[in-house]
């Protein structure tokens, strides 16, 4: 890690902060958009994509690991919520006894994730930006 | 009448010394470590005593080369942040935050090395004022 480097780190740490929630908010877009997708290239109805999240974690020159900022979001998808199972004696993917299976993807839900993505990518930029202003007022003292 | 403002002027003046006081105690407090010297010196920022020995003109060449290196890391920035529209125009750029950082990142070290810049000029002034 050089100079510039060492003195950026912490604005390094929230930008893959703030990556990751741009993750989580297009996965959560993807979902709204599937909410009724009941037919998908693998079959069977679209199942919710979750982000899950993994800390970056660095060895320092002293053997000690430090958490430098995100490493990734993983996509992965939901298999704990079971498909909705929905009376539809017109619909094409219809089963014998006119069920369809709807995707579990429920919109109360994915609006509260988008909000908490939302808020945490604010929180994000509101580091950002405080750091930012660090930085400028530590730099006008020397003028 | 006279008194009345001296007195008040008096009580000013305490008033001033003890603020720089309480300055000097946060000061203190701020520096890791706890109590001041002694927090200052575990950072190693100072370094005091070892700015007498550049006077040796052992650390001459040194000098000049940390300075070059550095402004060749912001060179980097500022050249990185220079990219930036082209990537952009060719879709290289996934993230509207990566952009802002990005730019930000050079402004700041650009403006880091304008003052180190000022600072060197400025003692050179000095110097060069310097009756012998």
């Amino acid at each position: 890690m050089s100079g510039l480097d060492k003195l950026f780190a912490g604005m390094r740490s929230t930008s893959t902060g703030l990556s990751a929630e741009r993750v989580r908010m297009d996965v959560i877009a993807e979902n709204i958009a599937n909410a009724r997708t009941t037919k998908t290239a693998q079959g069977g109805p679209y199942r919710r994509q979750l982000v899950k999240f993994e800390p970056m974690v660095q060895k320092a020159a002293n053997g000690q690991m430090l958490t430098v900022g995100l490493k990734r979001a993983e996509v992965v998808q939901d298999f704990a919520t079971p498909f909705d199972q929905v009376f539809d004696e017109t619909h094409p993917h219809r089963d014998d006894n006119n069920m369809v299976a709807m995707p579990n993807v429920s919109a109360t839900r994915e609006m509260a994730d988008l909000v908490s993505a939302m808020r945490a990518y604010e929180a994000n930029l509101a580091a950002q930006e405080n750091f930012t202003r660090m930085a400028e007022r530590a730099l006008q003292m020397a003028r | 009448m006279v008194n009345g403002i001296g007195g008040g002027g008096g009580m000013a003046r305490e008033a001033i010394a003890a603020a720089l006081r309480a300055q000097q105690q946060t000061a203190a407090g701020i520096a890791p470590g706890g109590n001041g010297q002694q927090g200052i010196n575990a950072t190693g920022g100072l370094g005091l005593t070892d700015g007498v020995s550049g006077v040796k003109g052992t650390e001459g060449p040194n000098f000049a080369e940390k300075l070059s290196k550095g402004l060749a890391e912001v060179n980097q920035q500022v050249n990185a942040s220079d990219k930036l529209p082209e990537q952009m125009l060719n879709g290289d750029v996934n993230n509207f935050h990566d952009v802002a950082i990005q730019l930000k990142q050079s402004d700041l070290s650009f403006r880091f090395a304008l003052q180190v810049r000022n600072k060197l000029i400025d003692s050179y002034r000095e110097v060069m004022r310097m009756s012998v």
